[in-house]
């Protein structure tokens, strides 16, 4: 192999491990990991977020509204916003998800903002809690 | 009202009783049912006497009325909430709650309350997600009641109590153990006192909470124990917060919250005692510190360096690893530190007012390291550490700014734990759980190590110089020279000499007053002194830490929290003195304590608490035991034992020093009688096969 092919395959492999990464949702211990705003354990998955940096350091949060106070403070250099779905397992990315956001949902740090997979299951929380629905670039702009 | 009221609970007693009178109501549906359907049927108002048996739930109180179980178990067969108030004025009292649902998304509980002035008393809830759960019911009484959460991971518990948009609550002398908080939120003018919270979460959360009263609780062993966030007007008082090491492992935690005051609380075993972000977030809403003791914490107070405006003042840091981190390094500023004690204080008070006449400076070299990079924490004891502690002392220039500056350190420690826990006796309507432990770990301070406050520089002429190692002149010899205490104008011991061998048992004679205990006192580096003394050639002012090794120390009478078991007592004491567990059993053996180890300390007989004290002084097996009229609250039977005991010990070669009353006791145990009077050495008298009669 030359030595330009090495550079090449060497830049090609970071590009792809970066991109794995950010596919990667995160891994959160509940129950040990402090939230990056409040300081607060980590408790119930589905309120939890986090983010990754372009850099590659992870933040992990507590409650959704935690995550927006945060990444407005700090302004970091955001490669991708995780929230988990509210009423399943799974991670879902910030831009594609749906949130609802109500008094009536009691959220960690009180935010009442819970993120769902899809649009219909989001207008039906919101109406069973008399609540609206957003997209996660409408709650940034709230901010 | 009064007949129809008495007529009502007659006729929902006989209704009651009439189906349970043919078995328990167990199974699907038909006690609760019955239940349910004699709730629709009583006025508003009565008083339902509910057998005793165990009723399937759910169950929905909906109009006024008293529940008193005589009984009676509400088994929610893990579904749902089991009991639901949507009225007012309600009481339930002396159920037996279990199993409710486990879904944390419909907030599954034992006791939901959803209407005003409910009073929730002495009932016993266990497998339960939430345990009791106020929800805009203001007003209200959670009193007496034990919750124990369900045996899941942490992040699949409920809170033990919740408190939601309800103001003018008393939540009083509850237990909780292994659930999430106790958690207070949107509430005005709560109450928390008397509680013990062990093993969850967070003991006590508050969560945007206004004029919070949290006294006299015990917080144990939770991952914090109480954590205001965004409230104000808290007062944090008479707590006990000890052993929060978990994640977190705040004793108490401070949040964006204003206008709080921290007092005589113990704040002793956790990896933080007070951690403080943004407290104050203003400086007109000031957070005051004020006669705290902070023992045994890895970092005592723990600040985010942006905190202004907290004031720490007549608190007593001691034996703390590090007594102020500021959490990622950096200078502390705007902050005021008046009149502490600092158990490494090494000034003088010349003009004895009892104000230090140099200033107190934190400004260890370690500590700074450990600030910046909390990782190294994994070093923290290690041969590392201490060469970096010592290249600080040797060369100054290492030393970095000092985080803090205490203009007149107090000379002597405040120990309103022993002050304030006197007065609650006193005021006696508290049983003494409270009052106990508080007791208990100002009394473990001295009893495991003893204050240890560096002092005296110089060795005193008169005494062996310091071994390299334990045993000048044997494992376990006392050399005592010109020892003189006063109090004020009162001279307490004059002038007094003695020697004792290793290996001997030296008694101290003489009526009330005559200085016995003070003599002990000395030893143990409880009280500054003129003279000098050296165990095993070591000062107990000056190498505290050392001599306390070597000594294990007898009170009259132990205070332990009666709700402690042996077992817990002596794990306690071991950790604190740094102990290996493994070095417990054989003491536990030693003193016959083994059938004991579950039994709790309220329990035991006087003789038997002595047993205990007696073992918590051999924990480590230290060469020296002082004992200080230990027998003096025992009967005839219980004392001989307890002497046969010590001269066991006798026998195995440890040093012996105790105070006596009983001459029978001196003829006994004791080599060498020391004969005191008023302070002075009147006699030393000698003990053979004839005795002393004559002298005593």
């Amino acid at each position: 192999m030359t030595r330009r092919a090495f550079l090449v395959a060497l830049v090609a492999v970071s590009l792809s491990g970066c991109q794995a990464s950010r596919e990667r949702p995160p891994q959160i211990r509940y129950g040990r990991d402090r939230c990056a705003q409040c300081g607060m354990i980590i408790s119930e998955a589905r309120f939890a977020a986090a983010y990754l940096t372009r850099e590659g350091t992870w933040r992990s949060f507590d409650d959704i509204g935690d995550m927006l106070a945060f990444s407005k403070a700090h302004r970091e250099d955001v490669a991708v916003f995780w929230v988990h779905d509210y009423e399943g397992e799974a991670w879902l990315k910030a831009d594609s998800a749906f949130f609802v956001k109500s008094s009536e949902l009691h959220t960690p740090m009180g935010h009442g903002i819970v993120a769902l997979g899809d649009r219909e299951r989001a207008e039906q929380l919101a109406r069973q809690v008399h609540g609206s629905v957003f997209t996660f670039t409408e709650l940034l702009g709230q901010r | 009202m009064t007949l129809i009221r008495a007529l009502g609970i007659l006729l929902v007693s006989i209704a009651l009783l009439a189906p349970l009178s043919r078995g328990s109501p167990t199974g699907e549906g038909p006690g609760m049912r019955a239940l349910q359907a004699l709730i629709a049927s009583a006025p508003s108002g009565a008083t339902l006497r509910v057998p005793q048996g165990v009723y399937t739930g759910p169950i929905v109180i909906d109009k006024p009325l008293t529940l008193i179980s005589e009984g009676a178990v509400l088994d929610g067969q893990g579904q749902g909430t089991i009991v639901r108030v949507t009225a007012p004025d309600v009481m339930l009292k002396g159920f037996v709650l279990k199993n409710s649902g486990r879904s944390l998304a419909h907030e599954d509980s034992a006791i939901l309350v959803e209407a005003p002035r409910a009073i929730i008393e002495e009932n016993t809830l266990s497998d339960v997600l939430f345990g009791i759960y106020l929800k805009d019911a203001p007003g209200s009484v959670i009193r007496r009641n034990k919750i124990v959460g369900l045996d899941v991971s942490e992040a699949e518990r409920g809170d033990a109590i919740r408190v939601w948009y309800s103001s003018d609550v008393l939540i009083q002398e509850n237990e909780t153990y292994n659930a999430r908080d106790a958690i207070i939120w949107y509430s005005q003018n709560v109450s928390v006192w008397g509680n013990r919270f062990v093993g969850g979460r967070y003991g006590i959360h508050l969560m945007y909470a206004q004029e919070i009263r949290i006294e006299e609780n015990a917080l144990l062993k939770n991952f914090v124990g109480i954590y205001a966030m965004y409230s104000r007007g808290v007062t944090i008082a008479k707590n006990l917060s000890l052993g929060h090491r978990g994640p977190s492992g705040y004793g108490i935690g401070l949040k964006d919250s204003d206008s709080v005051s921290v007092a005589e609380n113990v704040i002793a075993d956790n990896s933080v005692g007070v951690f403080v972000d943004n407290s104050p977030s203003a400086p007109e809403t000031p957070v005051v510190f004020r006669k705290n003791l902070f023992a045994y914490n890895e970092t005592a107070v723990m600040m985010l360096p942006s905190v202004r405006g907290d004031l720490f003042t007549e608190n007593s840091f001691i034996e703390n690893f590090e007594h102020v981190g500021i959490a990622g390094g950096g200078q502390l500023v705007g902050n005021l530190w008046e009149r502490n004690f600092w158990g490494d204080y090494l000034g003088y008070d010349a003009d004895g007012d009892g104000l230090g006449d140099l200033p107190y400076k934190s400004e260890r070299l370690v500590e700074d390291l450990l600030d910046r990079h909390p990782q190294m924490k994994l070093f923290l004891y290690s041969p590392a550490i201490q060469a970096l502690e010592f290249a600080a002392r040797a060369l100054p220039i290492f030393q970095p700014q000092p985080k803090l500056i205490d203009p007149q350190p107090l000379m002597t420690p405040v120990l309103p734990t022993l002050e304030f826990a006197r007065a609650a006796s006193l005021r006696s309507g508290m049983p003494q759980a409270a009052t106990g432990w508080l007791l208990f770990v100002g009394i473990s301070l001295i009893i495991g190590f003893g204050w240890g406050v560096v002092r005296w520089l110089i060795p005193h002429p008169l005494l062996p110089s310091p071994s390299k190692g334990r045993g000048a002149g044997g494992e376990g010899e006392i050399v005592v020279r010109g020892l003189t205490k006063r109090f004020g104008h009162v001279i307490a011991v004059e002038n007094l000499s003695f020697t004792v061998r290793a290996g001997e048992a030296l008694a101290l004679w003489g009526p009330n007053g005559a200085g016995k205990s003070t003599v002990l006192h000395c030893l143990l580096g409880l009280l500054r002194y003129d003279g000098a003394i050296a165990l095993d050639g070591l000062d107990p002012h000056r190498q505290g830490k050392e001599v306390r090794r070597l000594l294990g120390f007898v009170p009259q009478q132990i205070q332990i929290p009666d709700d402690f078991t042996v077992g817990e007592a002596l794990l306690f004491f071991a950790r604190l003195k740094g102990v290996l567990r493994e070095a417990v059993p054989p003491v536990i053996q030693r003193l016959g304590l083994d059938k004991f180890l579950h039994k709790r300390i309220g329990t035991l007989s006087g003789g038997m608490k002595q047993r205990v004290a007696l073992a918590i002084a051999l924990l480590g097996d230290p060469p020296i035991l002082l004992l200080d009229e230990p027998t003096a609250s025992l009967d005839t039977q219980t004392r001989k034992e307890f002497l046969q005991l010590l001269n066991e010990l006798k026998s195995s070669g440890k040093t012996l020093i105790f105070s006596s009353h009983h001459h029978n006791e001196i003829l006994a145990v004791a080599d060498r009688v020391l004969v005191l009077e008023q302070g002075r050495l009147v006699q030393i008298e000698h003990i053979d096969g004839r005795g002393v009669s004559e002298l005593l």
